[in-house]
């Protein structure tokens, strides 16, 4: 398997003087798919969130690809990286949002070509083929020149993936995508989602979705009061429930 | 009091009109309040009528504040000015111009106080009048108890904004010569042409009466958020 | 009350009262122009990450809207030469109402630029957009649409106040029916037009804003 892809040693965040989680440690293997499961204020969205920095963290390290990611340790003191170093650093992560933040202004396809255009800076049919391959690999050719508020929000969410893939990532982080979702679109966005880890792309889901995740995942992580309690592949997760805790936690959802 | 000496330094000029600011503060102060009050009044009572009342009654009233909004304060105060000089005169009756002021005033503060009452009372659920309908609430008991309570939140930052309004607004009344601050700045600038420094200062002075009012209409937004809750 | 209402002082200078309208309008459009330049720079500062910046955008805003009007008017025309800067009454009262609006206008971009949803906008710094290309491309365009509005209305609020350069003789609405009132002496007639001129031209600008929002907001 060689090195991992994403390594977070000793990984810490607080809040003023609230610790949201520490001592974190998670490897992820190119081409895997790890699931992130806990309740609320586990810390789970918030360390998915340190990832690719839009969540400070003040302990530990994250390396991507062998680079540290937001800070680096120079005479023994940690400094935040710059603006244009982070920009850079983020190009390597996609993330999909619970609220799927779509630009409200652009279609589809401009949502899709913004990063494209302005960071990559490709020039403009190309960027245009990128994405159109994209929103065709989610089902939405032909909602390319709809706008945001057009869409409803499983065809919206979709936009949102092939928005962050577009950017070829290395790994695309979900934040708890189908969550704001109404209970018939969810399907439509696991599928998509489904086909991605088919299809070897690297990503971390962090879901209440226990099905999805049984299903899909190769790493399931279970994180509880700022700690991670657990990593197990989904049968030593889901049915040996390898720690106490996950008896308690999974109940909730009769598994 | 008419020295025409340029040796006399510009602070002791001012220290001697000391007294001529006053009355022209004075003056701005009483328009500026009289309109202020009669006018949040009258504006109260052109919303409830804007509001509740029927058809054929707020027509008029809508119609008046609807070309008071309209029009620019500087050219309502010019028609009152006139309008009343002229109709007064044939009548034989006299109206000092500070009357007439704050009457224009009165006029242009009602109208935007109407609308915020307007705007307010609307926001309000009907379900609320209805609910104290069915206790057996007369209309009155609820719009003292149920309605105007619930406004006044809504309504006191706007009406704050008025008063402040009202208060640059009576600078216009220096253009039909009544003899409030500002036209007291314009005469001490006639007789000491130093106008960067005058003007200044009772801009400032200005600023100062609004930003007074600004802070005390802050403290009483609290303290009115405090009892709704 | 013996009063015999003769229209015809109006009618004779219908072009008068037109030009007046004109010039009138132009005052508000160009202040609105800067007003709106301005008070984007002073907004930008207003939300930047700066102590000193935010704080200086709030005096400039608490300053310019608590002094009359009229007082700037007249510092800036009548006292700005005694420090040797000398503007004619146009450029003075344009400038006046600039600065005036500007300050209007940086609250209205700060509200629309603070309202944004924060998801949005770090959906920009998740594809790796820089903050001045957030700013840009998400941020403004997006502030831009939702205070199109406030900025039409505002436009009718500075065409009333273009009846304030009537002060420093300026050639609008209100000085022309000032002087036609002193000439002929037809006090209810002239200023019944002039009224007029102001409400409804008021009403339309409001009736063509209404329409453009409406027919823009298919987007």
């Amino acid at each position: 398997m060689g090195e991992p892809l994403l390594k977070i040693s000793n990984l810490g965040k607080s809040f003023g003087s609230v610790k949201v989680f520490e001592n974190a440690d998670l490897d992820v293997y190119e081409g895997e798919v790890v699931s992130i499961i806990g309740s609320s204020g586990s810390g789970k969205t918030t360390l998915l969130r340190c990832i690719n920095l839009l969540e400070q963290f003040q302990e530990g390290i994250i390396w991507l690809d062998g680079n540290e990611v937001g800070y680096k340790v120079e005479n023994g003191k940690r400094k935040r990286y710059s603006e244009h170093i982070i920009s850079q650093q983020r190009q390597m992560t996609g993330m999909v949002f619970q609220q799927f933040n779509l630009f409200p202004h652009m279609t589809a396809l401009k949502n899709v070509m913004l990063g494209l255009i302005r960071v990559k800076k490709l020039p403009h049919k190309e960027a245009e083929e990128i994405s159109l391959k994209w929103l065709e690999r989610v089902g939405l050719s032909d909602k390319v020149n709809s706008y945001p508020a057009q869409l409803s929000g499983g065809q919206q969410q979709r936009v949102a993936i092939a928005r962050a893939l577009a950017m070829n990532p290395r790994i695309v982080l979900f934040d708890e995508a189908t969550s704001a979702l109404d209970p018939e679109l969810v399907g439509e966005v696991l599928n998509v989602i489904k086909q991605l880890a088919n299809d070897g792309i690297t990503m971390i889901l962090v879901t209440h979705e226990m099905r999805f995740a049984y299903d899909i995942s190769d790493k399931v992580v279970f994180m509880d009061a700022g700690k991670i309690a657990a990593i197990g592949t989904p049968k030593e997760i889901f049915e040996d429930k390898i720690v106490p805790r996950l008896k308690e936690f999974l109940y909730n959802f009769n598994i | 009091m008419f020295d025409i000496s340029t040796n006399t330094s510009f602070f002791e000029r001012f220290w001697n009109a000391k007294f001529i600011i006053i009355d022209g503060l004075n003056n701005t102060l009483i328009v500026s309040f009289a309109a202020i009050i009669l006018g949040t009044i009258l504006g109260l009572i052109i919303g409830l009528i804007i509001t509740y009342g029927n058809k054929y009654i707020k027509l008029p009233f809508k119609a008046l504040v609807d070309i008071i909004r309209g029009l620019p304060l500087l050219v309502t105060i010019f028609i009152i000015y006139y309008y009343l000089d002229f109709i007064l005169k044939s009548i034989g009756i006299t109206m000092s111009p500070m009357v007439i002021g704050i009457i224009a005033l009165t006029l242009f503060c009602s109208a935007q106080i109407s609308e915020l009452v307007r705007g307010a009372l609307q926001n309000i659920p009907k379900q609320q009048i209805d609910a104290g309908r069915a206790l057996g609430m007369r209309f009155y008991q609820i719009l003292k108890d149920i309605l105007l309570p619930q406004a006044l939140v809504e309504i006191l930052p706007p009406w704050v904004n008025s008063a402040t309004e009202i208060v640059k607004g009576s600078t216009l009344l220096s253009l039909v010569s009544i003899s409030e601050l500002m036209l007291v700045g314009k005469q001490l600038v006639a007789r000491h042409p130093k106008a960067l420094a005058y003007y200044s200062i009772i801009g400032l002075i200005y600023f100062t009466i609004n930003t007074i009012i600004e802070y005390g209409g802050k403290a009483l937004e609290k303290k009115v958020s405090f009892v709704n809750k | 009350m013996n009063y015999h209402f003769n229209f015809n002082v109006v009618f004779r200078n219908i072009d008068v009262f037109l030009e007046a309208l004109v010039l009138a309008l132009f005052l508000a459009v160009v202040s609105l122009t800067l007003a709106i330049i301005i008070g984007l720079m002073i907004a930008l500062g207003a939300t930047s990450n700066h102590k000193s910046m935010k704080k200086a955008a709030r005096v400039y805003v608490t300053i310019f809207r608590n002094t009359p009007l009229l007082i700037l008017v007249y510092i800036i025309y009548f006292g700005l030469p005694d420090l040797g800067l000398t503007l004619s009454k146009n450029v003075a009262f344009i400038f006046t109402l600039s600065l005036y609006g500007a300050a209007y206008m940086t609250e209205v971009f700060r509200a629309g630029l603070e309202s944004i949803p924060k998801g949005i906008i770090e959906a920009g710094y998740a594809i790796g957009l820089s903050r001045f290309q957030t700013m840009m491309d998400i941020k403004l365009p997006i502030m831009f649409r939702s205070v199109l509005p406030s900025m039409g209305n505002y436009l009718i609020s500075l065409f009333k106040d273009t009846s304030l350069s009537s002060a420093i003789a300026i050639p609008e609405i209100t000085y022309i029916t000032k002087k036609l009132n002193v000439q002929s002496f037809r006090t209810f007639e002239v200023w019944i037009a002039a009224a007029l001129l102001y409400v409804i031209t008021s009403y339309l600008m409001a009736r063509i804003i209404n329409l453009l929002e409406r027919k823009w907001k298919i987007k």
